[in-house]
């Protein structure tokens, strides 16, 4: 149901967008028998009702999200899709993982030695870089690694001889290409992870049964990793359900930057470029993505905490 | 149950301990993962980097320009330009006005120079392996006549002329031009008819409507220098680069001796400038155009670190690339200011244009002062205004247009409105106006940024609308504007320039809905005049007639901004004086293609930085089994 109702959205939220699509289709305009056909082509002389059920049934009965307008003139838009969300899942999913992986540990220790040194450190260095620009980073990124390592490729998600290449190659190709925006991504997003992380953690440490816990003379990294952690993971998981759903959305900064062509930048492309088809499907991938992360996330809440009935 | 959940943690802790080894070694790994890749990287490879993927594969379809200079890589026209925009032969060897002693124009009684003749190749063949003969002519032509020209847009600057096409032999061919009537006339530019021939036996399925607006050609199949691959299709969707071969059946080769001296050329395509400067600068492409602000910094860059390396020429486009501040003159258009009809107005506005300011400092004066659309790269055409007529930057010549127009200021003297009896608008009408400018041209936000300030001086109030290329299409091609930011490009004959401010390009081509009998007159004869004296006399009344008119205010004529590897390449050429060698003369067979010899070149590997990384891992690897060799130490607890 909910999927329908975001399907229904999608349509109806291009349909009320203001401009005429085949004044955007020809830039240099073209005589009203043209357009007319145009018109006709692409249905939009039929009633929008009309055009809904066509929409629906080109979706669930044929697969096809229509062609683009004017990213890619013509082509299919599932044919457009797929390399960008390959690229989109490769460095934002990876990225978000290891960054999920690397804030909850960072958080745990920072709350774990708070107060102390590592902790003073590691928060100041999450702030900076949470706070930092992200295409301001970018750039210095690609301004120091093109001057002291001239020979590391700054653009893309692969290189020229990508399509030459065996799977182990395509794969060495993508990692070496991948680590740069990659870096830029894990650093930005990390302190996000981290700082939700320190923050619920030190709020469990001061529960009455973690006293009871140290009491009962635990040591401490079982008190941390049997007792605090699994309920200081309660708020991270609901913001790793909120950045996962947006993983279908890329990055788009850090795409344009190294000129990554991702989700994010098709996104950016389409919508300055009016390409309805290739916005509709970009927006229903998201919506279906966030509402998938959302349930994953229920599910783990209910595993977490028993409390939590489904 | 605890000792359970020990050893799971334990497992996971191991588990992310030989991930992140794993990675470490993975990218140590790497340069042996590439050496299947040897053969493919010793190819001589020209790479040009360019700032957005092309937007089809079409011929009939793209309209940006660096899909203009794929699709002359991998189609041939029938005629070509040289280095200095010359004509030069490419798929017809020889071309001339059929004479009226010919049997046929005899019998059918048309004009001296209203039919071309032209002998085609007989060494040209696809790049599928099929021979090319005048049936592809005939057929590549009518294609986009007729009852196909609505559909078939991309080039209705040259087809609007074009009355039939005949097939004299397998290769010979002759069209046969016509006047806006539908008359036979003669046609002074049938050398200089810019579009791609295409095969017959590939398009020949697709309709005029698929191919005007939705084939996607996925595999374009040409006679051109360079081919596409089986790969053509994914990394034209990927967006990354377009790889292009060199064609080794070229028949320039053979017929004109232009030989490709290297096996691949590819686009690469960049979303962002910093990394396309940078990979200039590191040699990791080996030609790229730069924005104004972009070459800029590259040369502030060769100042501070000066490098015979790299090359660079800036200079105007060959397709004489202008910027224009338009007006609508859609008089029937609702929801605009009546008062930029008004002569007087369009006068005070081009007075008050510091062009001199927006070459300087917006374009870092990689640009010249510009006056009509025919820059100077089209040499004796080029027309500028002498001194009387001249619209010189004078902000009190502005504001005595005003006054004498009778536009009064408000009470509060920051702003003119319409006075009384004005012919344009009721009285207390504000001189507000609108001026609609495309948000990623940085140039021309600035330029108009600059100009609203600048106008308050003369009371007339701008109000910047800045919106996507898109929605200014929309705007823009409805006419309701009252001033727009626009740019245009043209082909070797001005023909095709001269065609946007007549009244045949209204509904079509024009972005300003501009008429005007005396320039209609003078456009229609010189696109029927065979003789170029006579003719340049009419284009400059054409040009003079735009420029005093004042609708279509050309600001500057931007600089194609250029930098090369002399390092990788030799035979760069001397592109200032032989313009038609810069990538902006990208009408099939571009001499410098033919001329670029690779160097040797010395390449540097990242093995030291896959070594660095290894002892990296290496060195994880000894700390992890330290400590677990040690032995966990336990923290004390402390809680809050």
């Amino acid at each position: 149901m909910t999927i329908f109702l975001i399907l229904s959205f999608n349509f109806l939220l291009f349909r009320v967008m203001p401009g005429d699509v085949t004044r955007i289709v020809i830039p240099k305009g073209a005589d009203n028998q043209t357009i007319e056909d145009l018109r006709e082509y692409y249905g939009l002389d039929d009633s929008k009702l009309s055009q809904y059920f066509t929409y629906l049934e080109n979706l669930f009965f044929r697969g096809e999200l229509g062609e683009s307008l004017t990213v890619r003139k013509g082509s299919e838009v599932t044919s457009i899709l797929g390399p960008y969300v390959l690229n989109t899942l490769i460095l934002v999913g990876i990225g978000t993982i290891f960054s999920i992986w690397v804030g909850v540990i960072l958080g745990s220790v920072t709350a774990w030695k708070r107060g102390k040194a590592v902790d003073r450190v590691g928060s100041a260095f999450f702030i900076v870089f949470y706070c930092m620009p992200t295409f301001l980073f970018g750039l210095v990124i690609i301004t120091l690694v093109g001057r002291y390592v001239p020979e590391w490729p700054i653009k893309g998600a692969f290189g020229d001889e990508y399509w030459n290449l065996d799977i182990l190659g395509k794969i060495g190709d993508r990692t070496l290409h991948m680590l740069l925006p990659m870096f830029a991504l894990v650093i930005e997003t990390i302190a996000t992870f981290s700082i939700i992380t320190r923050s619920s953690l030190i709020d469990v440490l001061t529960e009455d049964y973690m006293v009871t816990a140290v009491a009962k003379g635990l040591k401490g990294k079982d008190v941390l990793h049997d007792h605090a952690m699994p309920n200081a993971m309660l708020p991270v998981v609901t913001v790793i359900a909120m950045n996962v759903g947006w993983v279908m959305s890329g990055s788009i900064m850090i795409e344009i930057i190294f000129s990554y062509p991702g989700l994010g930048y098709l996104t950016w492309d389409a919508v300055w470029n009016y390409d309805y088809p290739v916005m509709q499907a970009i927006f229903m991938l998201e919506a279906v993505a966030v509402l998938i992360a959302n349930f994953l996330a229920d599910m783990a809440l209910f595993k977490l905490d028993p409390r939590v009935k489904m | 149950m605890r000792t359970t959940q020990r050893l799971l943690k334990d497992q996971v802790l191991r588990t992310s301990m030989a991930v992140v080894v794993a990675l470490l070694l993975l990218l140590s790994g790497l340069p042996v993962m590439f050496s299947g890749d040897s053969e493919a990287a010793s190819h001589s490879t020209l790479k040009i980097g360019m700032m957005e993927p092309i937007d089809s594969l079409n011929p009939f379809i793209g309209v940006n320009d660096n899909a203009y200079i794929f699709y002359g890589l991998v189609y041939d026209y029938l005629i070509a330009v040289d280095e200095d925009l010359g004509m030069k032969p490419n798929l017809a060897t020889s071309w001339w006005k059929v004479p009226l002693s010919d049997p046929d124009m005899q019998a059918s009684g048309k004009p001296y120079g209203s039919v071309w003749e032209y002998n085609l190749t007989e060494n040209a063949v696809w790049h599928d392996g099929e021979p090319f003969d005048a049936d592809d002519v005939v057929f590549t032509i009518e294609y986009q006549i007729g009852v196909n020209y609505d559909s078939m847009w991309a080039y209705q600057p040259y087809t609007k002329f074009i009355d039939s096409v005949e097939k004299k032999d397998l290769y010979k061919v002759r069209i046969h031009f016509k006047d806006f009537a539908g008359d036979p006339a003669p046609c002074p530019f049938g050398d200089k008819l810019m579009m791609p021939i295409v095969p017959e036996h590939v398009w020949r399925d697709i309709t005029p409507f698929d191919a005007g607006f939705t084939y996607e050609n996925y595999w374009p199949i040409g006679t051109g220098p360079f081919m596409c691959t089986e790969n053509t299709q994914d990394e034209f969707t990927a967006g990354e680069q377009l790889i292009l071969l060199m064609n080794p059946d070229y028949h320039g080769a053979i017929e004109y001796g232009q030989e490709v001296q290297f096996e691949r050329l590819i686009l690469e395509f960049y979303l962002e400038p910093a990394a396309m400067l940078t990979d200039i600068q590191n040699g990791a492409i080996d030609l790229v155009g730069l924005s104004a602000p972009g070459f800029s910094s590259l040369i502030d860059w060769l100042e501070d670190n000066p490098t015979p390396d790299i090359g660079t020429y800036a200079g105007l486009t060959c397709t004489s690339f202008s910027v224009e501040l338009i007006t609508s003159m859609d008089e029937g258009a609702t929801g605009v200011n009546p008062l930029r009809l008004d002569p007087e107005v369009r006068k005070a506005i081009a007075h008050s244009i510091d062009k001199e300011f927006i070459k300087e400092y917006i374009y870092s004066n990689y640009s010249a002062i510009g006056s009509t659309i025919l820059s100077p790269i089209y040499g004796d055409l080029f027309w500028s205004p002498n001194a009387t007529e001249e619209y010189e930057y004078n902000m009190t010549k502005a504001n005595e247009i005003l006054d004498a127009a009778g536009y009064v200021w408000n009470p509060s003297h920051t702003r003119r409105m319409a006075g009384p009896g004005n012919a344009y608008a009721v009285e207390g009408t504000p001189l507000r106006l609108n001026v609609t400018t495309e948000i990623e041209l940085v140039e021309d936000r600035d330029t108009v940024n600059f100009l609203t300030e600048e106008w308050q001086e003369i009371g007339i109030e701008l109000a910047p609308v800045f919106v996507s290329s898109a929605e200014w299409g929309n705007i823009v091609y409805n006419g309701v504007y009252d001033l727009a930011m626009t740019y245009w490009s043209g082909d070797p004959d001005p023909n095709y320039l001269l065609f946007v401010q007549s009244t045949n390009a209204i509904g079509g081509w024009s972005e300003n809905q501009y008429s005007s009998p005396a320039y209609d007159e003078n456009y229609t004869k010189s696109a029927l005049e065979l003789d170029p004296e006579v003719r340049k006399g009419y284009m400059f009344n054409c040009s003079k007639h735009s420029y005093m008119d004042a609708a279509f205010i050309v600001t500057v004529y931007p600089y194609g901004c250029y930098a090369w590897r002399a390092d990788h390449f030799s035979g760069w050429g001397d592109w200032g004086a032989h313009p038609g060698r810069s990538l902006s003369s990208f009408w099939t067979a571009n001499d410098l293609f033919f001329d670029l010899v690779p160097l040797a070149v010395k390449k540097t590997s990242l093995m030291y930085v896959f070594i660095g990384i290894g002892v990296v891992a290496a060195a994880v690897v000894a700390v992890y089994m330290f400590m677990r060799w040690r032995g966990p130490k336990e923290e004390d607890v402390r809680l809050p």
